[in-house]
């Protein structure tokens, strides 16, 4: 039995993390994840200041997935102050959040090629998502922590220019994927590191609350929130994905599937859009009271819930990163890993966000202190 | 001089993020995109700090992270240059009142500065080539 | 150009280029919308140094500095910390600052001003004299029938009307002390789950809450041994232990309401001979410091109560009404004030004596009144001519 601590400085980890992996042999038996590297409460400086300032601390959260911390952020204050937006505001928001959606998963299945040492496919992947990338940028203004949403609608209207410029660059987009993908489905290499490999059970999932893609990639297809949500109800093309296997494989090909659809669905906003006229913001008022907005980050379910006082003003706040659960769901995958590597290699897989879980988080076992997350 | 010529093609980075938002690091990442592709430039972007030119930084410090950049540095052979990465790094932007240090020139000193938060590959790129020449001249002062 | 040394210019930058492995310009043009940190001062003439950048930077990013060039305090973009969000650029009122197109696409859209010193009118003790909303640079100040009203959503928070508010109706609910009071609730309320709280009477009267400063953020609500209803803004049942003005972050609760003039050297002061009478003076005071002479029936001012609005100065039909030396008002109002103490006193005195007297009271009372009158008028006379000399009042002598 040897511990092998892997981190904070490694270089598949985007973020500082420590694992410690117990061996038998060469195989993980049981991981201990510390954390504090990047603790930097977000939330205490949140508290009194007003909530357009707190909107730009949301976004930090999580430089992959800000535009989605920002959206539910400010769905939540919206959603407390009754306050109702713009339809076109509406569908540039579900415009932006759907190609950032594309953006985070392509990084993550690039990391996760890089991590099994297929440098090509991962090149091939960053490659593509600079294209989205670009589209981004076009739109909002910035590649990340894009500052687009703000109270009572969006920063910036589209022209028809762009439009054709998003048709465009989709469509190349779409026949780049497709031969990703089937690269991505039949190379050996894949196969052999991620196949049967870090799986994690249907039943394991009630044990620990997994999350997003994770959790879809087990069976768990209700598990998506935007099943729920009110702006993707009136979407036609928009479904769920779900595979059974629960390995490395099946999470890569969820998020594949998920960007396909993530495709089908800009094109038909684009059609809403183009349909609808009117401002892209409205004049509001914040009024106090307490709520939550629940929606689907690319990473997993996303919670905001928070208490506000007249004139917009955050009294207390609490953020629910889908992270925090999917960790917890890493330690049973291990007994399917049969190297240190392929440990690693799980650990990409599951979309791992420090930055977002470091809230402080107080886990007391046998009441002692066991973990300050 | 084919040494001076040699040495501004060869340089090794090692990334650290001191507790920033990932915002800062995902750039760097598509740096090595081949839209960008910094290996052309002959930097080799890798996390040792042991073998490295260059230190990269992003992120406001975090408590945790003042003792371990110090010996980061330290682990750094000469002649060294710290770049630093966004804004959090340079006086830690938005979370000045939190948890953090605020600035990692507090504690170590740094030639290079790239604002924006984040900055776009393309600045990061322009920053590092630049601080390529100040190398060169570090190591002639180590050798008077 | 076709000399030989231009060529070999030409080659020495590009085997430069070569060497230095490093492309003179970027490749690539980023798109129009790229928000290129910092903003630029693009019309530094337009500025109106209100502070609005500042206010509403979240990273603290702004500070003002006095230029010689323009003569006038410009705001300075720390290029450090600026996180490009765009705020100081939608926020500012004359359009001074530019970040890439961003001011030029989104002018006249309705934006929500984040700003770290909110500013809130107190009805309770505002005069109504409007002073704040002539100063205020981009009308936002409604009048309504009791109080005026801030439109926090468009607000710069330049702080005009705070700084001309001569009776400090208008309170600025800053971000720290915020922060300090929600710090401050949490601890008591820790305190209040573990029932530690030490309830014992501190304060020896029930609090009210002010409607117009209330932010309804439901900390002496939560933090309450008692009970307090928000919704209608009351009281409803008090223990006296004080909790809840230590957490109210911007003074909404509180025991009693003071209105205190900020500026103690001046006040005004009617001028008699000016006076018509009209009394419109008297009816615009909201702090009862004009009161009328019962001698001769003509409005003055008393000093200690007045706080220097100018509202009578404004309304006047005459221009009788002008601003003075509190010392030199005190001179002259001070006799009108004896005067008119003592003949409450002896009106005071007649009603009682008449009380017995139910049928012919008027009567005694009339007769009363006019004869102690003129006893009064003529000791006052010899009285005042006693303390001051010649320069006593001449209309007395009539």
């Amino acid at each position: 039995m040897t511990t092998v601590p892997i981190g904070p400085i490694h270089p598949i980890f985007k973020e500082p993390l420590r694992i410690k992996l117990v061996l038998d042999g060469e195989r993980p038996i049981d991981a201990e994840i510390e954390m504090g590297y990047v603790h930097r409460g977000i939330e205490k400086i949140m508290e009194g200041k007003h909530v357009h300032k707190g909107l730009y601390l949301a976004e930090r959260v999580c430089g992959i997935c800000s535009y989605v911390q920002s959206f539910t952020f400010i769905e939540c204050v919206e959603k407390i102050s009754k306050i109702e937006i713009p339809e076109k505001a509406k569908y540039l928001r579900i415009l932006t959040c759907e190609l950032e959606r594309i953006h985070s998963h392509l990084l993550i299945i690039a990391m996760y090629c890089l991590s099994i040492e297929h440098e090509t496919l991962g090149m091939w992947i960053l490659n593509s998502r600079e294209r989205i990338m670009d589209l981004l940028e076009m739109i909002t203004g910035n590649r990340i922590n894009t500052g687009y949403n703000i109270l009572g609608g969006v920063r910036k209207d589209i022209d028809k220019e762009m439009i054709t410029k998003i048709y465009n660059v989709l469509d190349k987009f779409e026949d780049e994927i497709k031969t990703i993908r089937e690269a991505f489905e039949t190379a050996p290499l894949v196969k052999l590191r991620s196949r049967d490999i870090g799986i994690l059970k249907y039943f394991d999932i009630m044990k620990t609350r997994a999350v997003g893609p994770v959790a879809r990639a087990s069976g768990l297809e209700n598990s998506d929130v935007r099943l729920r949500y009110k702006y993707y109800k009136e979407l036609k093309t928009y479904k769920p994905v779900s595979r059974k296997e629960g390995d490395n494989f099946a999470r890569n090909i969820v998020r594949f599937d998920e960007i396909e659809i993530c495709i089908k669905m800009i094109r038909e906003v684009l059609e809403l859009y183009q349909e609808v006229g009117g401002p892209i913001r409205e004049k509001c008022e914040i009024k106090g009271g307490e709520g939550e907005n629940r929606f689907e980050a690319h990473r997993g379910e996303l919670t905001y819930k928070m208490e506000l006082t007249n004139h917009g003003f955050i009294k207390r706040i609490m953020i629910r990163t889908p992270t925090t659960m999917n960790l917890a769901a890493y330690r049973y995958m291990l007994k399917t890993c049969p190297t240190v590597a392929d440990a690693v290699a799980t650990y990409v897989s599951i979309d791992p966000c420090i930055s977002c879980t470091e809230k402080t988080l107080y886990i007391v076992e046998d009441g002692k202190i066991k973990y300050i997350w | 001089m084919i040494k001076k010529f040699v040495r501004k093609r060869s340089i090794h980075l090692c990334v650290v993020n001191t507790g920033g938002c990932n915002g800062c690091d995902v750039e760097i990442v598509s740096c090595l995109a081949p839209r960008y592709d910094i290996e052309q430039y002959g930097i080799y972007v890798h996390n040792n700090p042991r073998e490295a030119d260059i230190l990269v930084i992003s992120g406001p410090t975090t408590l945790p992270w003042i003792d371990r950049v110090k010996e980061l540095y330290e682990k750094v052979p000469e002649p060294k240059i710290v770049v630093a990465v966004g804004a959090c790094a340079l006086s830690g932007g938005i979370f000045k009142e939190g948890h953090v240090l605020g600035g990692i020139e507090k504690i170590i000193p740094v030639d290079v500065k790239i604002p924006g938060c984040p900055p776009r590959p393309s600045e990061i790129i322009e920053g590092i080539l630049k601080s390529v020449h100040l190398l060169a001249e570090k190591e002639k002062r180590l050798k008077k | 150009m076709a000399s030989p040394l231009w060529y070999l210019y030409i080659i020495k930058e590009k085997i430069k280029n070569i060497i230095d492995a490093k492309p003179n310009k970027s490749s690539y043009i980023p798109p129009d919308r790229y928000r290129k940190v910092p903003p630029i001062l693009k019309y530094p003439k337009k500025c109106i140094s209100c502070e609005a950048c500042k206010e509403s930077c979240p990273a603290f990013a702004i500070e003002m500095y006095y230029n010689n060039e323009y003569k006038k305090n410009l705001p300075n973009i720390d290029v450090d910390s600026c996180i490009s969000c765009a705020n100081c650029v939608e926020a500012c009122p004359t359009g001074v600052l530019e970040i890439d197109k961003h001011r030029l696409e989104t002018e006249g859209l309705f934006f929500y001003i984040p700003k770290s010193h909110t500013l809130m009118i107190d009805g309770e003790k505002c005069v109504l004299c409007g002073q704040c909303k002539e100063v205020c640079p981009i009308d936002i100040i409604i009048e309504k029938p009791d109080t005026y009203f801030i439109e926090v959503s468009k607000c710069i928070s330049c702080k005009e009307c705070y700084k001309t508010c001569p009776v400090g109706a208008i309170i600025i609910l800053d971000e720290k002390t915020h922060k300090e009071k929600i710090n401050r609730f949490f601890e008591l309320k820790l305190k209040k789950s573990f029932g530690e709280l030490d309830i014992s009477e501190k304060i020896n009267k029930i609090p009210h809450i002010s409607k117009y400063i209330c932010i309804k953020c439901g900390n002496c609500k939560e933090i309450c041994p008692g009970e307090i209803d928000l919704n209608n803004y009351k009281v409803v049942n008090c223990l006296y232990c004080g909790y809840c003005l230590e957490v109210c972050p911007t003074g909404a609760i509180r025991t009693e309401v003071k209105i205190e003039a900020k500026n103690k050297e001046e006040t005004y002061y009617i001028n008699e001979d000016q006076c018509i009478g009209c009394r419109i003076c008297y009816k615009v005071c909201k702090v009862n410091a004009i009161e009328i002479s019962k001698e001769i029936k003509i409005p003055y001012i008393i000093p200690d109560k007045c706080v220097t609005c100018g509202l009578c100065a404004k309304k006047c039909p005459v221009d009788a009404i002008t601003k003075v030396k509190k010392e030199v008002a005190e001179k002259t109002v001070k006799k009108r004030i004896i005067e008119n103490k003592i003949i409450e006193i002896i009106e005071n005195d007649i009603k009682e004596y008449t009380k017995k007297y139910g049928l012919v009271k008027d009567y005694l009372e009339n007769i009363l009144k006019n004869k102690i009158l003129e006893e009064l008028k003529k000791y006052v006379m010899e009285e005042t001519k006693k303390i001051m000399g010649e320069n006593g009042d001449k209309r007395k002598n009539n």
